[in-house]
């Protein structure tokens, strides 16, 4: 258990569900409760609803029912302007890191700022100092010590370079809650231990919920405080790693274990090595 | 076994191609007999161009040798097309982005609001600029500025398409992540889509201004001002030494004008 984790609880959801369209809902009925400094992961192969889950958190996605709470704030119940300012506290990172191409990396750092940024410098492009330095704090942070990198374009980096950028853009919101979808799916071996090592790192640190999708079972396994499985959309397993018997493991990917790890070397030899 | 699996693949490929092949020659016989018909409907005719060919040579004749003696006075009004031009390019860029971002539906507030920006994007850029100068200077009287007014018209509709066309196809993941930061849509819009499709805008910006110098010469002919106006005077009084001095000047300038922004747009990416 993480020792940094105590009774306040970071993020409760009731009853939540989202169907999208009329076809049947990617998640249903779900309720569950993460304490602060708890390591959560979603686990789970594609397609089951953990991407929704996610995203209903911070209302990146609406849930068609169904209470989101986040440090005690009810997130559907917020104004337009209320909800961003409660996102500005959550912080999110990628599969495909999602940083923009022709901006340099300190400019994509201080995006993590736009929450809080006046409409002014923001048409402007105007970082205020203390953003710039905020920015160079956070890369430092995130491993990213080699300053000669800070002014070159995003997409002239390594993956997991790319990742470390979207980690300190993240960092810049000061976040009390993190929320990871896939983080290290497209990053070759070395870097999917290094980037974990790294989150691990900082939500141990600073005391943050971490909550995050992932299909690699030892990964989970090795990470998590607490890892929740979901099948069809619902809740299928809810408890610390050591309590996920390979009986559980069949269950949740619908085969038996050992062939999942056959499967995850393979997936990991193949991935895109950037 | 797997020999059965490999030639029933075979036989597929076969019959796939055989299929593609017919479907090729069906269309090539409907383009061929639509070509046809239409040579029918408007009087193509091969002799007859024979018959026209000395007319054209004597015509020839009668333009040359061009009459430069004029070009000081064509000053005036090419400048005034490449004015029009200029003004009928950039004007549209203060519409288009805003009705792009409406349009796009990406970045639209509703669906509803991109189909209604969509169909006006669209009947501005359907109506040539030569049918919008017709209408205009019927309102506005003779002169550049419904020249201007109609390139105006025409290239928001155009430079709209362009712009909407690249902002839907900016990734989609930037844009989450932007909101997931607590950026407001406008700030989404900002950094999330701007730098992305910037060098696209400015690419497509640069081939209407070049787009525009051709259609501001043809604009005279209706009355709406420049080069166009001195090449139908010409024309009307048979000074074809004169016209051909304009069409000379005209191509030239143009032909300039795509090497400035050939080189231009090759800066940008």
């Amino acid at each position: 258990m993480n020792i940094e984790a105590d009774q306040t609880t970071m993020v409760e959801v009731r009853n939540l569900t989202k169907a999208y369209g009329s076809s049947a809902p990617a998640i249903e009925d779900i309720s569950l409760s993460f304490k602060k400094g708890e390591f959560i992961v979603l686990l789970g192969p594609s397609g089951v609803g953990k991407s929704t889950l996610l995203r209903c958190l911070n209302f990146l996605v609406r849930p068609t029912s169904g209470i989101v709470k986040i440090n005690g704030q009810e997130l559907g119940a917020l104004s337009k302007k209320g909800l961003l300012q409660a996102r500005h506290h959550i912080g999110m990172i990628f599969q495909e890191f999602n940083l923009v191409n022709r901006m340099s990396v300190l400019m994509n750092v201080m995006c993590g700022r736009l929450g809080t940024l006046g409409t002014w410098r923001a048409l402007t492009y105007n970082f205020s100092p203390e953003d710039h330095e905020a920015a160079v704090r956070a890369l430092v942070r995130a491993g990213l010590e080699d300053q000669e990198l800070y002014l070159r374009r995003a997409d002239t980096l390594s993956g997991g370079q790319k990742q470390r950028v979207a980690i300190a853009r993240m960092l810049i919101q000061e976040p009390k809650v993190i929320l990871a979808d896939e983080p290290i799916a497209s990053l070759d071996v070395m870097m999917r231990a290094q980037i974990m090592d790294l989150i691990k790192d900082i939500a141990q640190r600073d005391g943050l919920t971490v909550v995050m999708s992932l299909h690699q079972l030892d990964v989970a396994k090795n990470y998590a405080d607490r890892i929740i499985a979901l099948a069809q959309g619902q809740v299928t397993f809810d408890g610390p790693p050591n309590e996920l018997t390979d009986a559980v493991i069949e269950r949740v990917f619908n085969k038996p274990a050992d062939e999942i790890d056959e499967e995850q070397t393979v997936e990991i030899t193949e991935a895109p090595a950037e | 076994m797997t020999i059965a699996v490999a030639s029933g693949v075979l036989d597929a490929v076969i019959e796939e191609r055989r299929v593609s092949r017919r479907q090729y020659a069906i269309i090539g016989m409907v383009v061929f007999a639509a070509a046809l018909w239409s040579a029918w409907g408007t009087e193509f005719n091969v002799p007859k161009l024979m018959e026209g060919l000395p007319h054209i040579y004597a015509l020839g004749e009668r333009m040359l040798p061009p009459d430069f003696s004029i070009l000081k006075d064509l000053a005036g009004p090419m400048i005034e097309t490449l004015e029009m031009a200029l003004l009928g390019t950039t004007i549209p860029i203060f519409f288009a982005l805003p009705l792009a971002f409406l349009a796009a539906v990406n970045t639209a507030p509703n669906p509803l609001v991109s189909i209604i920006v969509r169909l006006f994007i669209g009947i501005f850029r359907t109506v040539p600029e030569l049918i919008w100068a017709m209408v205009l200077v019927t309102a506005v009287g003779l002169g550049p500025f419904p020249g201007v007014l109609a390139l105006v018209l025409h290239t928001i509709g155009g430079l709209g398409k362009f712009y909407y066309e690249a902002i839907e196809s900016t990734d989609p993941g930037v844009m989450e992540a932007m909101q997931a930061a607590g950026a407001s849509r406008f700030k989404v819009i900002w950094y999330g889509v701007m730098p992305n499709v910037l060098p696209v805008m400015m690419s497509s910006t640069l081939f209407y201004w070049e787009y525009n110098n051709r259609a501001s010469t043809v604009l005279g002919l209706v009355g709406a001002g420049g080069i166009g106006l001195a090449l139908t005077h010409a024309l009307q009084d048979f000074r074809y030494p004169e016209v051909v001095t304009c069409l000379i000047l005209i191509v030239l300038i143009l032909v300039i004008i795509d090497r400035i922004s050939a080189f231009l747009r090759g800066k940008i990416i």
